[in-house]
């Protein structure tokens, strides 16, 4: 198990150490940063001048070195436009993002694990097709039209909830509805067919054969070993909960990490972008490590592969 | 598709649905909404144009510009009068404090003109800005003269914009960043609370001494940043709003004739021209005139700018918007819409089976970078279309890399000076296209000349050989687009920069 964990962890490094170099070179490459910082009107000398000044004139591999170097330290740079540094502008909102991250997926599991029970114990019947029809509608819609579509009823003909911001918990209902209906469809899914599998099991059959009651057969034996999957899913949910709020957020001006990043997106803010993809690549590593982890310490056979 | 899911959404917000109450006055405080987050709430750090709505209520300039007539009035200085061409005298106004309480002086403007000096500071566009400041002296406690290196008969914008005073305590006490969190000003408001690129709170400063602009009426600002023009047309709708300040036209028009809502349209000093590379060396067809005056002419501007802009912007018949200083819309030729004139000009440069031509343009351009490729195709000449983001055009445009480009050019109360917008393409730099020395030394001349008479006389020349030679394609300026609430009295401003301070309650 240890060295699968080395393996697993070496991995991890490589990827993230991957995605930072890409993500580096991507942006880098997207154009002249200093022009689009020094402002409209600035003259040729202030753009190089402040190309200089930032290091934007050094070769691509020193500056994604020093760039490297700093951020082992814990040091992710100064926004480029405010120059608060990037560690304070995500820990003034991870805060608000992680909240409706882990709500989004409380209430995802909440409604996708009964709807993939009910469907796995009802299987081909209209009850199986109208939630596979519901889950498949839910992976159809962007989130961003979604979201108007709440804020149009719920927000502007009924008044009953605030349409945008952050200031109460009422302003959270809708994004966090917008999120959880984002990792429904493939919760349900993955609920109902680990449930038919467990379903048609020996264990299940003797349950049955000795007359267990229908409601302990399932608590106790089919939802157990049908969850487990379900939990490695939600692990990878979360980290697309976290790293997918940018529309969301956006929609819903709410003053997360998602909009944080929209925004230095659209003013090629360099050091948050990059902050951010690291963001949410450690995110995606970690869950998916611990997935994996959580697999191989439930089947030994993946251990020794 | 994307886009047309948004249309569909706006649609249904807008269809069918009730409205509701506005936002009343009941608590004073006025609700506004923008879209895009400001760097700095002050304007020497920034000169973005986002940071002008706080910078202008914050803070007191020494001068300042009439939102009604563009007129420079007296403010923190009760007169100025220029001694010669480099040097101006100000007499500043007494009985003037801070919203700290500090007695404002002649020590403040001096401190404040020191700081703009000291090009280590690194304020946004200091060089260009600032760099002709060559020397500031207090005379007395109430009397300051500020000497320029160069004349600059355009020094005026600059007062009545980016110059804001500090106060000389405050600020060498905390450091000039103090003004990004907790700016101090002697303005009509103070700022309460900040959420950096969330939400400001502002309260009316009940000690304001009213000069070149009335106190304020109303108690309190709430300014909002909401990214979404959709989300922002459902809070007008769900009247949550009493002023939004975002919206394009298109935008708005959906709003208009809707029960409680008012939609205002104002002028805008930013123009977009069609940039083309008369200079270019080797095989180059934009090198000849008659190819640039066909596609001069071949491209319908009034009937583009309404269809695509709006019916309220105005199309372009010389390089300068109408809204600007020194801009002169009676130049001969005015290169109109004339079809055959085009197809006869190309087919006399030797293009009559036609033209491959490439265009660039910043990706939010496409659709009108797609309508000149429409009209251009009536004359045989093929438009490659490459749109891209803005950093990326504007990198490839300064290196000299532009074939055809649409540029978008002028912002801040310094654009509302047409030397601003001739900047940097006819000086015979790298993003100058044209490189014709007449053109260089006419504009040189004009940025320095005290006498508007003969700056007139010098942008006339510089306007007509422009469209005699068919350098650029005028297009069309921008509209600034106001949608208020019937709560409000919203006087709409000859520039697109709003003084918040001068809205009022509707009677």
């Amino acid at each position: 198990m240890l060295i699968y964990l080395r393996d697993k962890l070496a991995l991890s490094v490589l990827v993230l150490l991957t995605v930072s170099l890409i993500g580096f070179a991507l942006l880098r490459l997207s154009g002249d940063l200093a022009a689009s910082l020094a402002g409209e009107n600035a003259s040729l000398e202030e753009i190089a001048a402040l190309r200089h000044s930032l290091g934007l004139d050094r070769s691509l591999i020193v500056q994604y070195g020093a760039w490297l170097a700093d951020a082992l330290r814990g040091d992710l740079g100064a926004s480029f436009f405010t120059h608060e540094p990037v560690s304070r502008l995500f820990l003034d909102r991870i805060g608000v993002t992680a909240t409706m991250a882990g709500l989004a997926l409380v209430v995802a599991l909440a409604l996708s694990l009964p709807l993939g029970v009910i469907a796995a114990l009802r299987p081909n019947t209209w009850i199986d097709r109208a939630i596979s029809a519901l889950a498949l509608s839910g992976q159809a819609m962007p989130g961003f039209w979604l979201g108007l579509m709440l804020i149009s009823f719920f927000g502007v003909t009924l008044r009953w909830l605030p349409i945008s911001g952050s200031s109460t918990p009422a302003h959270f209902v809708l994004p966090v509805a917008v999120l959880a209906l984002g990792a429904v469809p493939a919760l349900t899914r993955l609920m109902r067919s680990g449930m038919l599998d467990v379903l048609e099991q020996d264990y299940i059959r003797t349950a049955r054969s000795k007359g267990l009651p229908v409601t302990l057969i399932m608590l106790r034996h089919a939802m157990r070993n049908a969850l487990l999957p379900v939990v490695s899913l939600s692990a990878v949910q979360l980290g697309a909960l976290l790293g997918g709020s940018v529309i969301v957020e956006t929609v819903f001006a709410i003053e997360g990490i998602g909009l944080l990043t929209y925004r230095s997106i659209q003013r090629n803010d360099f050091p948050v972008v990059q902050a951010m993809l690291v963001f949410v690549s450690v995110c995606y590593v970690a869950l998916t490590l611990l997935a994996d982890l959580l697999n191989a310490w439930l089947d030994p056979r993946l251990r020794e592969a | 598709m994307n886009q047309i899911l948004k249309n569909l959404s706006v649609l249904a917000l807008c269809t069918g649905l009730p409205m509701g109450a506005w936002a009343d006055a009941s608590d004073d405080t006025l609700h506004v909404a923008v879209a895009r987050e400001t760097d700095f709430i002050d304007p020497i750090h920034t000169s973005s144009a986002d940071g002008d709505l706080f910078a202008t209520i914050l803070y007191d300039t020494l001068i300042y510009v009439d939102r009604a007539t563009r007129e420079f009035k007296p403010a923190l200085a009760e007169s100025w009068s220029w001694l010669d061409d480099t040097t101006v005298e100000f007499r500043l106004r007494e009985g003037i404090t801070f919203h700290n309480g500090e007695a404002f002086n002649a020590d403040d403007v001096v401190y404040t003109f020191g700081l703009l000096m000291d090009m280590n500071n690194g304020f946004r566009q200091q060089q260009q800005d600032f760099g002709n400041i060559a020397e500031v002296t207090k005379v007395d406690d109430w009397t300051v003269r500020v000497r320029l290196s160069q004349p600059q008969p355009t020094f005026e914008n600059l007062l009545a914009s980016r110059i804001a005073i500090w106060p000389d305590d405050y600020t060498s006490a905390n450091g000039h960043m103090i003004h990004a969190t907790a700016p101090v000003g002697t303005g009509p408001y103070r700022l309460d609370s900040l959420q950096a690129g969330s939400v400001y709170t502002l309260s009316a400063n009940a000690d304001y001494a009213a000069h070149a602009r009335p106190a304020p009426t109303i108690g309190h600002i709430e300014v909002r940043v909401i990214p979404e023009i959709q989300t922002q047309i459902a809070e007008v709708m769900a009247g949550q709003l009493d002023l939004a300040l975002s919206f394009s036209p298109g935008d708005a028009q959906m709003l208009e004739g809707m029960p409680g809502v008012s939609v205002q349209y104002g002028p805008a000093t930013r123009m977009y021209f069609l940039s083309m590379d008369a200079a270019g060396e080797g095989e180059n067809p934009l090198a000849d005139r008659r190819v640039r005056q066909a596609i001069t002419w071949a491209i319908n501007r009034p009937e583009m700018t309404a269809a695509l802009i709006s019916p309220s912007a105005p199309a372009l018949t010389s390089q300068c918007n109408p809204a600007q200083n020194f801009c002169l819309t009676d130049i001969e030729p005015a290169n109109g819409y004339d079809l055959e004139a085009a197809r006869a000009a190309l087919a006399e440069a030797g293009h009559a089976e036609g033209l491959d031509l490439r265009l660039m343009a910043e990706a939010s351009l496409r659709p009108v970078a797609e309508a000149i490729q429409g009209y251009l195709s009536q004359i045989g000449i093929r438009l490659a279309i490459d749109t891209m983001p803005l950093p990326a055009w504007r990198t490839a445009y300064i290196n000299g890399e532009s074939q055809m480009s649409i540029v978008g050019w002028g912002s801040g109360v310094t654009s509302a000076d047409v030397s601003n917008t001739l900047g940097i393409f006819f000086n015979g730099s790298s993003t100058d296209y044209v490189q014709d020395p007449d053109l260089i030394a006419w504009t040189a001349e004009a940025r320095q000349s005290m006498d508007p008479a003969r700056r007139t006389e010098l942008y006339r020349q510089v306007y007509t050989r422009i469209n005699e030679e068919a350098y650029v394609v005028p297009l069309y300026g921008v509209v600034a687009t106001y949608v208020t609430s019937e709560d409000v009295d919203f006087p709409v401003p000859v520039m697109d920069f709003p003084d918040l301070s001068l809205v009022r309650w509707a009677e």
